[in-house]
């Protein structure tokens, strides 16, 4: 007993300890100063909480508490003298700000914590970069809030409202009577309005990752990831709630949690032209083995499974795709985000609206579509078609006929040292490419290059069968050369805008050059 | 400065290369050895390009008619004396010097003492019986890190010759062909390698992409880290055209233990305000991550744009919400 009192003791001693070594600077100053009813009061605070409270007195009282933490009386005072609260302006725009140096010492922090009243005419507008809570109440002018993290309550406020936060939470309790417009964001926060029952007004709402809730009987009306609806009667003001991951809530005063309702969104992941939309939706799955058929939409999430023993169809709105082994066809779609998919023994399909797509292996070829990035193919047994909108594509050893085409990027393609001949053909509008092909390989080749800079610019080909020919279009240089290899074979058509083409028909050519 | 003068009168001839091989080496070393004969010979060949690729422009023939006008009564003009040599004064200097030089000799050797020659084995060496390029190592430690002007090297090609040393090489045309062995940390390989990374209009070979590539892997292990490498990419997600480099650089950047600088963040807030290509404004995104889950600081310009992005409603969606997952993850300045 006795052993693990003293234990304890010293483990409470340990976390203890840095706060006993600790030294802390607390200064509380009270200013006054005149402001107008309508004028316009601002506060910037780097760090602390803010509250400004409307009363009746034509004036600002500003209570400001100043805390400074140190590691030692030196650093203390440095971090006294830094932090520097100025109050600038006059009766119709008074300004309060803190002043922290850029850079200072990380022995000291500092933060000032506002009690200010002000008319409640008065505009009031804050900036905060670092805060607990930042709370205005009863204001009827306009409030602009603008901060980082911690709360930001909203109460009482008759005024227009807007409200921007990146990490923090949103409350807005709407009064009664004389509501405002109020515009509410936050990019990973939640944000809820409470309001009273018979409080009417319009309701516009959006999140990408979280969910609409209410407890009033709203009815709404989704476009996309947007809706908008009314709350009790037709028309009144407009309140504007948004977060990219957090949920969005109009909630009623007085009506317990428990009876909230979420807003049903019809699923508006349209991955046409693959097929119908699929219903079932998922935010995130992780899998080891999937047995027969894997399919599965996801509005939103990433979706990493290890082995599908059947067809795979993958839809997301937003995130990355990883798929190992897939034995049947594989379908994958994303609007957004990488996709890493394995050894796929069907046909293959995989698009992505933006972002790399890395595939081990296409045993029977298929299609591989991004709207910008880099695809990497290692191997491919089937007619192949891949699409960057801007990116370079890298076909490691193709056992198929390939197509490939890219926007702005090099395209690199090895094709299988056993083909005696195949059918490729590689685009890109702005870049080089370089084609791999065994000795043996035969071909009709015809390769194209367009640039400004022929010098630079050119087509470089161990086969000396090939005709070339130059001419001037358009003020640019156009390089043609045609011939067959080995005595001819399979079309192979490559075309670079402003880059070069390579052609090796070396054994065992590299297809990484760079090798270390 | 007779070594620098004697070495610009010869440009002309270097540039026409019609120097012989032994002088032309020797000015070679000498104008990468000299800052000021580097500028002279840059001049030279810049003004030599820019002669080459001026138009040729036909005299009209009124402006020939006059000048050929102008230059009859010059021809007939009776007071100018055709020069002669005076042949008489050149041999008797010639004989002096002959004189001079073979008396200091013979006076030289007999007052020293004689020498005494080991003999040694001769050995002939074996020249090659044709070359079409001259091909120089040097080593990086024995390069100035300042590059001087803006030299256009061609053909650039990054070897590793002996892989499990810890050295690095970059081959490349200027006046011949050169390559730069050193260590990856060695400064004047670091310059050099900024500057073919930094210039879109040197041809790498096999490609830039490639040759990014090449920097990842080298420098992403941190006894290798360096800014420069890192802001020189930075310059490279910045200005190229060419969308596979741009993706290959922010790729790389994303990796590199010394991206965290106020330049490289700023390319990055750059790259993911303005990119066209969303996967450059992915992996952006992403390297901003990297930067805030290391604990950097971001200042209020960076939290403003990640903001605005995440809030973007015509922004791809999957950018929105790593917007939003790096502003989760930030310590504000």
């Amino acid at each position: 007993m006795v052993r693990r009192l003293t234990f304890a003791l010293i483990v409470l001693l340990a976390y203890a300890m840095p706060a006993l070594a600790e030294v802390r600077s607390v200064k509380r100053t009270t200013r006054e100063y005149p402001m107008y009813l309508g004028g316009t009061f601002v506060v910037e605070n780097a760090a602390g909480d803010v509250e400004v409270l409307g009363s009746d007195d034509p004036k600002a009282v500003i209570v400001m508490e100043k805390t400074v933490r140190a590691t030692d009386n030196d650093a203390l005072e440095d971090g006294v003298q830094q932090t520097i609260v100025r109050v600038l302006g006059d009766e119709k725009l008074r300004e309060v700000q803190t002043v922290l140096p850029a850079i200072h010492s990380d022995k000291w922090t500092s933060a000032v914590k506002f009690m200010i009243k002000v008319p409640r005419t008065v505009h009031v507008k804050i900036i905060s970069l670092s805060a607990t809570r930042i709370h205005v109440a009863n204001i009827r002018g306009n409030v602009s809030v603008k901060s980082f993290d911690g709360s930001v309550l909203l109460d009482g406020v008759t005024g227009a409202s807007i409200v921007d936060t990146a990490n923090g939470n949103v409350i807005f309790n709407a009064p009664a009577v004389n509501l405002s417009n109020a515009q509410l964001s936050s990019v990973n926060g939640t944000v809820e309005v409470h309001a009273p029952a018979n409080a009417s007004f319009q309701w516009v709402g959006e999140t990408i990752k979280g969910e609409a809730l209410t407890t009033f009987p709203a009815r709404v009306t989704f476009l996309g990831t947007r809706f908008r609806g009314g709350v009790n009667a037709p028309g009144g003001p407009t309140i504007t709630t948004q977060s990219l991951t957090g949920n969005v809530a109009v909630l009623q005063n007085g009506v317990p949690m428990s009876q909230v309702k979420r807003l049903q969104r019809p699923d508006t992941f349209d991955p046409a032209p693959f097929g119908p939309p699929l219903r079932r939706v998922v935010q995130t799955i992780r899998q080891q083995i999937v047995q027969g058929t894997f399919e599965v939409s996801t509005r939103i999430g990433n979706v990493a499974v290890g082995e599908i023993r059947g067809n795979a169809r993958v839809t997301t709105g937003a995130g990355e795709v990883q798929l190992g082994s897939v034995f049947g066809n594989c379908h994958v779609t994303s609007l957004g985000g990488p996709l890493n998919i394995g050894d796929v023994l069907g046909a293959i399909t995989a698009r992505t609206e933006a972002g790399d797509v890395l595939v081990q292996a296409a045993r029977n070829g298929g299609t591989i579509t991004t709207g910008g990035g880099t695809i990497r193919l290692l191997y491919t047994g089937g007619d192949t078609r891949l699409q960057s909108g801007g990116g370079d594509i890298i076909v490691r050893q193709a056992a198929g006929p390939i197509n490939a085409e890219t926007q702005s990027g090099d395209i690199t393609i090895a094709v299988d040292g056993g083909l005696k001949t195949e059918k490729v053909t590689a685009k890109t509008a702005k870049g080089n490419v370089m084609l791999n092909v065994a000795p043996a390989f035969g071909a009709d080749i015809d390769a194209t290059v367009i640039t400004s800079d022929p010098d630079v610019n050119n087509i470089v080909a161990d086969i000396p069968s090939l005709q070339v020919r130059r001419e001037e279009i358009g003020g640019k240089t156009k390089i043609r050369a045609t011939g067959k290899l080995n005595g001819g074979g399979d079309r192979v058509e490559l075309y670079a805008e402003d880059g070069s083409i390579q052609i090796n028909t070396h054994a065992g050519a590299p297809v990484t050059v760079i090798t270390r | 400065m007779v070594d620098c003068h004697a070495m610009r009168e010869s440009m002309p001839q270097l540039l026409t290369e019609s120097l012989d091989q032994g002088r032309r080496e020797l000015a070679h070393q000498h104008i990468e050895s000299c800052p000021a004969c580097t500028a002279e010979w840059n001049a030279y060949r810049e003004t030599w390009t820019l002669l080459g690729a001026l138009p040729e422009v036909e005299v009209p023939a009124r402006v020939r008619e006059r000048f050929l006008a102008e230059l009859a009564p010059a021809a007939a003009v009776d007071n100018v004396v055709p020069f002669r040599r005076r042949v008489a004064t050149k041999w008797v200097a010639q004989a002096a010097a002959v004189a001079l030089v073979v008396g200091t000799s013979f006076y030289a050797g007999h007052r020293s003492r004689g020498v005494e020659i080991t003999p040694t084995k001769a050995t002939v060496e074996r020249m090659p019986a044709y070359s079409i390029a001259e091909n120089r190592v040097l080593p990086a430690s024995a390069l100035s890190p300042d590059i001087q002007g803006r030299p256009n090297i061609h053909n650039v090609q990054f070897v590793d010759p002996d892989a499990s040393d810890n050295k690095i090489g970059l081959a490349f045309d200027v006046t011949s062909h050169v390559t730069v062995t050193g260590s990856p940390t060695d400064r004047s390989m670091i310059r050099l390698l900024a500057y073919v990374l930094e210039n879109e209009n040197s041809d790498v070979s096999p490609s830039r992409t490639r040759a990014i590539e090449w920097v990842k892997q080298t420098y992403s292990d941190p006894q290798n880290a360096d800014p420069e490498i890192a802001s020189a990419l930075a310059k490279v997600l910045r200005n190229d055209s060419h969308t596979g480099v741009r993706i290959s650089a922010v790729d790389t950047l994303k990796t590199l233990p010394g991206s965290v600088s106020a330049d490289t963040k700023a390319a990055l807030i750059d790259a993911l305000k303005s990119d066209p290509n969303p996967a450059v404004r992915i992996k952006a995104v992403e390297a901003l991550a990297n930067i805030a889950r290391s604990g950097a600081t971001m200042d209020a310009a960076t939290l403003d744009t990640l903001r605005q992005k995440a809030a973007q409603d015509d922004e791809n969606l999957y950018v929105r919400l790593k917007a939003g997952e790096v502003l989760s993850s930030i310590r504000p300045q």
